[in-house]
């Protein structure tokens, strides 16, 4: 399904897959896109330069997703289970965007330094399995968890991040460990997640 | 003339123009130069900006700048905000995500102090994509500003 209301895009998962080239996009799906202005955004999710995924598992799971390319950003952003909200972007609104996401925000100070990271804590932090998401949440003191994704070509960065009452902190897979991170910071990333073609101002 | 109160400037970031005459409001300014090359662009400019506090208490002054600044700017979102210390007084910074009106992706980030009935503010503004580049350079700025201990009479913009 794909609707275009008012503006306003939504589509379920089969809409997702279909615009982004798994499934099948329809004749009038196409159409439809194209009637509300879309048909560029179509191509920058077929053909982005660059691409960020960010998984938000807290009570539940999203998968939020964004196309860049030059001229645009386009989000495909998980409003609830099974219903998803298009939006198109210029790409030096991508930061903010991640941010809304990813709900970074003031926090208190972290109360201590490093502290180690759960066992297996990536695949637990973002498990679709609640129960099993829960247990690392808890072991990790946080309420939430994230995993930035950024891929271009046949690379991908990711940044996970575990947000609870003591604050943010991102994890360190190599050691294990979980540090304290400001929204400072972590926005300082987010602001260079993309290339400078995606975001430089042209002449 | 102007009674304009006397100031302690920041340093001028390298490179960087003081504007002759801040813009109203602001008591003293300086802008990235110009691109000539693309005169259009957004210049990155830090602003100093001093507010007749008249009685209310530094955390009453950044609630009611908390309140004001989503009304003011466009699609303002607060991304950071912290209590410190500036020129040996509490003070905080604040960095913030907002839109101008050419749909531009603006940063500003804010360092403020209250000294008795004077606040003080340090704004930059910069576009979101060169932040990070800047963000270094400016935050220096900030931490070696001395508007309360710096003000000497005579300052003038």
């Amino acid at each position: 399904m794909i609707a275009v209301q008012d503006g306003v895009v939504r589509l379920d998962d089969a809409g997702v897959a279909a615009v982004l080239g798994d499934g099948d996009l329809d004749d009038a799906a196409t159409a439809e896109l194209a009637a509300a202005g879309l048909g560029p955004a179509l191509v920058t999710v077929r053909r982005p330069i660059v691409t960020l995924e960010v998984r938000v598992a807290g009570s539940s799971t999203q998968v939020h997703r964004i196309a860049v390319d030059a001229e645009r950003a386009v989000v495909l952003l998980a409003v609830r289970p099974g219903l998803h909200q298009l939006m198109v972007l210029p790409p030096s609104h991508v930061a903010a965007a991640v941010v809304r996401i990813t709900r970074i925000g003031p926090r208190r100070s972290p109360a201590g330094g490093p502290r180690p990271a759960p066992a297996d804590a990536v695949a637990r932090l973002l498990s679709d399995d609640s129960a099993v998401r829960h247990d690392a949440l808890r072991a990790a003191s946080a309420t939430l968890a994230w995993r930035l994704r950024v891929a271009w070509d046949a690379e991908h960065r990711d940044l996970v991040v575990v947000d609870g009452t003591d604050g943010m902190h991102v994890l360190d897979e190599e050691d294990g460990a979980l540090l304290p991170v400001s929204a400072t910071t972590l926005y300082r990333v987010f602001s260079t997640a993309l290339p400078p073609e995606a975001l430089e101002p042209r002449s | 003339m102007t009674d304009l109160p006397r100031f302690a400037p920041p340093a001028v970031p390298q490179g960087w123009d003081k504007v002759a005459r801040p813009p109203t409001g602001a008591v003293w300014t300086a802008v990235e130069p110009v691109d000539l090359a693309r005169p259009d662009r957004f210049r990155a400019n830090l602003v100093l900006t001093r507010d007749d506090l008249g009685g209310l208490t530094f955390r009453d002054w950044q609630v009611a700048s908390d309140e004001v600044l989503p009304r003011v700017l466009q699609d303002y979102l607060l991304v950071d905000l912290e209590r410190l210390d500036v020129d040996g007084l509490p003070g905080g910074r604040r960095l913030a995500h907002h839109v101008d009106q050419a749909a531009r992706a603006l940063t500003m980030e804010q360092w403020f102090v209250a000294d008795g009935d004077r606040g003080w503010t340090l704004t930059a503004t910069v576009e979101t994509w060169s932040y990070d580049s800047l963000a270094d350079e400016l935050a220096a700025v900030a931490a070696a500003w001395r508007p309360v201990t710096g003000v000497r009479a005579g300052d003038q913009p």
